[in-house]
């Protein structure tokens, strides 16, 4: 822990002494590179210094990120962290593609009642509770209150829908972080995939509705992006699955690389095309796992030296994105918003235990791996901030300070929750891949 | 008015997204095709470089891309950090062949050969680049000196791209050539270091206003402090997928902080490396198996961006490569046949030796592109110059292979 302390002293240090060599943060280019090794070199570094204080490596991450982010140490300034835009699309949907490779629907079948009972019913009590509370929330807030029934019944509904969604790639982060393997985590993973995959198809209907009760000129262009959105992502992952099956039989070397290479092209034409790469991964590697002979599993494990260095960098730029100012004016709704969900979450799992005849253990273990909250949350309350004023800029804060909240502890419960699933550290060491089949010969 | 401006703008926007995606598509086809087992094959049977073998095609392609308007600037400047780090990750690579411990084991006797191989086309490229950069009217104060003195760097720099083919596996003609091509390369680094140190722009926008022995010394403390840092972030680590995570990091951390400096990127890295490497460690081989598997990939992907900044349309810059070709080429020669009689008895023949260091190293080209880097825009002169060590390395490449299927004739016609 000492050596990672003080690597992370010197890597702050001189970051900082860097930093001032330009006038004004902003002056020169933004340093995409030094930024991508710095959040990198101290995320790996905090992640040993977590794993010491017995947290999830994940969390290390992020509050790496929180740290040295914008708000509070400044070592990565806001325009930094927009050049990792695309960093962060090829992370999303590198651990979008490796969750998609987990999930064996055939495998999945027998317990597909228990991942749509637990998820829906969950879901379902999370978002009845948290539309009870925003519908209270906006006849408190000055920006809202004048709002006829409606109309805030229409953002309790964009609110509930948005602090619906779970985190794939926290949970899958986690248990793949504690090499856990077993029932419980297909549950976990399985759910959150899923129910995210319901919170985006949702979040484009509760939206349209917004739209149509706050109207602007571009509501009907919005929905259709947003199908296009949804099922281009979805083509787009079909076609780098074929690719990649093609890629394997043909080629059949350095396939991490060329998976990564394939997310970065998602990730870059996603750009101008608006695609979803978390859907394009998923997509992909649901494809991989259960149409290809390939099988998920070759594709994970070609992939596994890249996913240190991604999840580090993916985490570390969630936490850099974390608005702690704006969440210390909103900390009260956000705190009530996350109990309320998390109530909602453990009473609803526990309902729909009762309804499955599920033994206590998983019932009580289940509601852990819907806490987490990042990306797609992340993304969607930044909508409703962009979207819709004047209300979405108050609202959006409270939804993001929220998420804040989740995002912290989330990670921390479920690493908790592995432990005691008894699931952990029964996954394959990956590690240990054989990489006779690729020697290289240098070219310098 | 509106709905027209959206009707022209859609089918703009559709017909730039599936050239986007053609490009990217055709970026993809190439990757496969560098990697595929056969083409690799091919390229060890032929005794060719990977430049002329599988990155030739990318640098071509970025090329088109970028003068067909393809390749959008925002995809542009996506790219740009992978250029960095790849500039990074190459001159590390560098610095870690330069193993200390290895060159003590060479006869001394070699040190002339080494010498001699290092100086004479340097010399010859120097004399004869100034004088074609003078009769095309470069002065003095326009990068005249700069351009010079990189073209003699790139002239240094050789690739053992044939020895596979010219000389018995293993024998000692071989360790001494490679030495030779790591010395060379090392030498083509220090000489960039000069230029960029010498020939600096500070444009008076930063804070640090230091004279240029100063930023000598940031440069060499640059690199010392990152190969420490490098050493002590991979002390001790039992994952090679951890060791992977901390080299991108600290390599990732290295560049971006010189290029933020804008200091000699591939510089600054092969100090790290070339600290990391003599310092005491405990896996040394898996550590260099990690920085070459990543390698080909990355210089790949350099190329393919130096290609979108690559203008080969000038003539001057023809006529620079063609002497650049040459008094490289007959610098090699030279060299190799005042080291007879020089360097140790095993030394492989002249015209054997001659032939094994002539082809380009990919450093020439890593060299010229960080200086171009740090100049801004490559306008001419330096776009010349560029067009010099890339048309010099295709076909010095292309001589090599010539001359090369001539031998194992010459070989048997000689046997009884």
């Amino acid at each position: 822990m000492t050596r990672a302390v003080v690597t992370l002293g010197i890597v702050i240090a001189i970051t900082y002494a860097v930093r001032t060599f330009a006038p004004g943060a902003e002056a020169l280019s933004p340093g995409v590179t030094l930024a991508i090794g710095f959040l990198l070199i101290a995320a790996i570094q905090s992640g040993h210094i977590a794993g010491r204080l017995r947290l999830p490596h994940l969390s290390g991450f992020i509050l790496a990120g929180l740290i040295c982010g914008p708000e509070v140490l400044g070592l990565i300034s806001a325009r930094s962290l927009a050049s990792l835009a695309l960093v962060k699309g090829v992370s999303v949907g590198l651990i979008a593609l490796l969750a998609g490779c987990e999930l064996n629907l055939k495998r999945l079948r027998p317990r597909l009642r228990a991942v749509a009972t637990y998820g829906g019913v969950a879901l379902v009590c999370a978002g009845v509770l948290l539309f009870a509370l925003f519908f209270f929330v906006t006849s408190v807030l000055p920006v809202t209150k004048e709002l006829g029934a409606v109309e805030r019944m229409t953002i309790a509904l964009v609110c509930a829908n948005v602090l619906c969604a779970f985190s794939p790639p926290v949970v899958i982060g986690i248990i793949t972080e504690a090499g856990a393997a077993g029932s419980l985590s297909d549950l976990w993973i399985s759910i959150a995939v899923l129910a995210d995959l319901v919170i985006v198809v949702t979040f484009s209907m509760t939206n349209a509705i917004a739209r149509i009760v706050f109207p602007r000129e571009e509501s009907a262009a919005h929905l259709q992006e947003l199908l296009l959105h949804v099922f281009g992502s979805i083509g787009a992952g079909l076609i780098v699955g074929i690719i990649l099956v093609w890629y394997v039989r043909v080629v059949g070397r350095r396939v991490g690389l060329f998976v990564f290479m394939l997310l970065f092209v998602v990730a870059e034409a996603g750009s101008t095309v608006h695609l979803n790469p978390l859907l394009a991964g998923l997509a992909a590697g649901l494809f991989l796992e259960n149409v290809t002979p390939i099988g998920g599993a070759y594709i994970a494990e070609a992939s596994e030296p890249a996913v240190m260095p991604i999840y580090a960098i993916f985490f570390a730029v969630i936490g850099a994105e974390v608005r702690l100012g704006a969440f210390m004016h909103v900390a009260p709704f956000a705190v009530a918003a996350a109990l309320t969900r998390a109530c909602g979450l453990f009473g609803g799992t526990r309902l729909a235990g009762r309804f499955l005849h599920a033994e206590r253990k998983e019932m009580l273990l289940v509601p852990y791996g819907m806490l987490p909250q990042a990306g797609i949350a992340l993304a969607l309350a930044t909508l409703v901030l962009t979207s819709f004023a004047p209300w979405g800029p108050v609202i959006g804060t409270v939804l993001l300070g929220s998420i804040v909240v989740n995002e912290m502890i989330g990670p921390v419960l479920l690493r908790v929750a592995v432990d005691r699933s008894g699931e952990a550290s029964a996954r394959e060491d990956l590690t240990l891949t054989k990489h006779a089949d690729e020697e290289e010969t240098a070219l310098f | 008015m509106m709905l027209t401006q959206v009707a022209a703008a859609a089918p703009a926007e559709s017909h730039s997204l599936i050239r986007l995606v053609l490009a990217f598509a055709a970026v993809i086809a190439l990757a496969s095709l560098a990697a595929h087992p056969r083409v690799r094959a091919l390229e060890k049977s032929l005794g060719v470089t990977v430049f002329l073998a599988s990155g030739l095609p990318f640098l071509l392609l970025g090329a088109l891309l970028a003068a067909n308007g393809v390749l959008r600037p925002a995809a542009l400047l996506d790219l740009q950090p992978a250029y960095v780090f790849g500039l990074g990750w190459i001159g590390f690579i560098v610095g870690m062949t330069f193993d200390i411990r290895r060159f003590s084991r060479l006869p001394s006797s070699l040190a002339p050969v080494i010498l001699l191989f290092v100086i004479v086309p340097m010399l010859l490229t120097a004399m004869a680049s100034a004088s074609v950069l003078i009769a095309l009217d470069v002065r003095v104060g326009a990068g005249l000196w700069r351009d010079v003195l990189l073209l003699t760097a790139c002239a240094a720099a050789s690739a053992p791209a044939s020895l596979g083919l010219l000389l018995p596996r293993g024998s000692s003609g071989g360790r001494f050539i490679v030495a030779i091509t790591r010395i060379d390369q090392a030498a083509a680094l220090a000489l960039l270091a000069l230029v960029a140190i010498a020939f600096r722009n500070d444009l008076g926008v930063v804070r640090w206003s230091l004279p240029r022995s100063a930023w000598m010394l940031v440069t060499l403390g640059l690199g010392t402090l990152f190969g420490l840092l490098a050493y002590l972030l991979t002390l001790r680590i039992g994952n090679r997928n951890e060791e992977i995570a901390v080299l991108l990091a600290a390599v990732a951390l290295a560049s971006g902080a010189a290029s933020y400096l804008a200091i000699s990127v591939p510089v600054v890295a092969a100090i790290a490396g070339a600290l990391l490497v003599n310092l005491p460690l405990t896996e040394p081989d898996r550590l260099r198996r990690i920085l070459i598997d990543i390698e080909r990939p990355l210089y790949l992907l350099f190329l393919f961006v130096v290609g979108t900044s690559w203008h080969p349309g000038e003539w001057q810059g023809w006529v620079l490569a063609l002497t650049f070709l040459v008094a490289r080429g007959y610098g090699k020669f030279l060299a190799a046949r005042f080291a007879q009689g020089l360097g140790p008895p095993d030394l492989p023949d002249a015209n054997t030796l001659a032939l094994a260091l002539m082809p380009e190293s990919a450093i020439a080209i890593v060299v010229i592109f960080s200086a171009v880097t740090l100049s801004g825009a490559p306008a001419h002169p330096i776009g010349w110059a560029v067009n010099a060590v890339i048309l010099g390395s295709i076909g010095t490449d292309i001589i090599v292979q010539i001359v090369q299927r001539r031998l194992p004739r010459r070989t048997a016609e000689r046997a009884p």
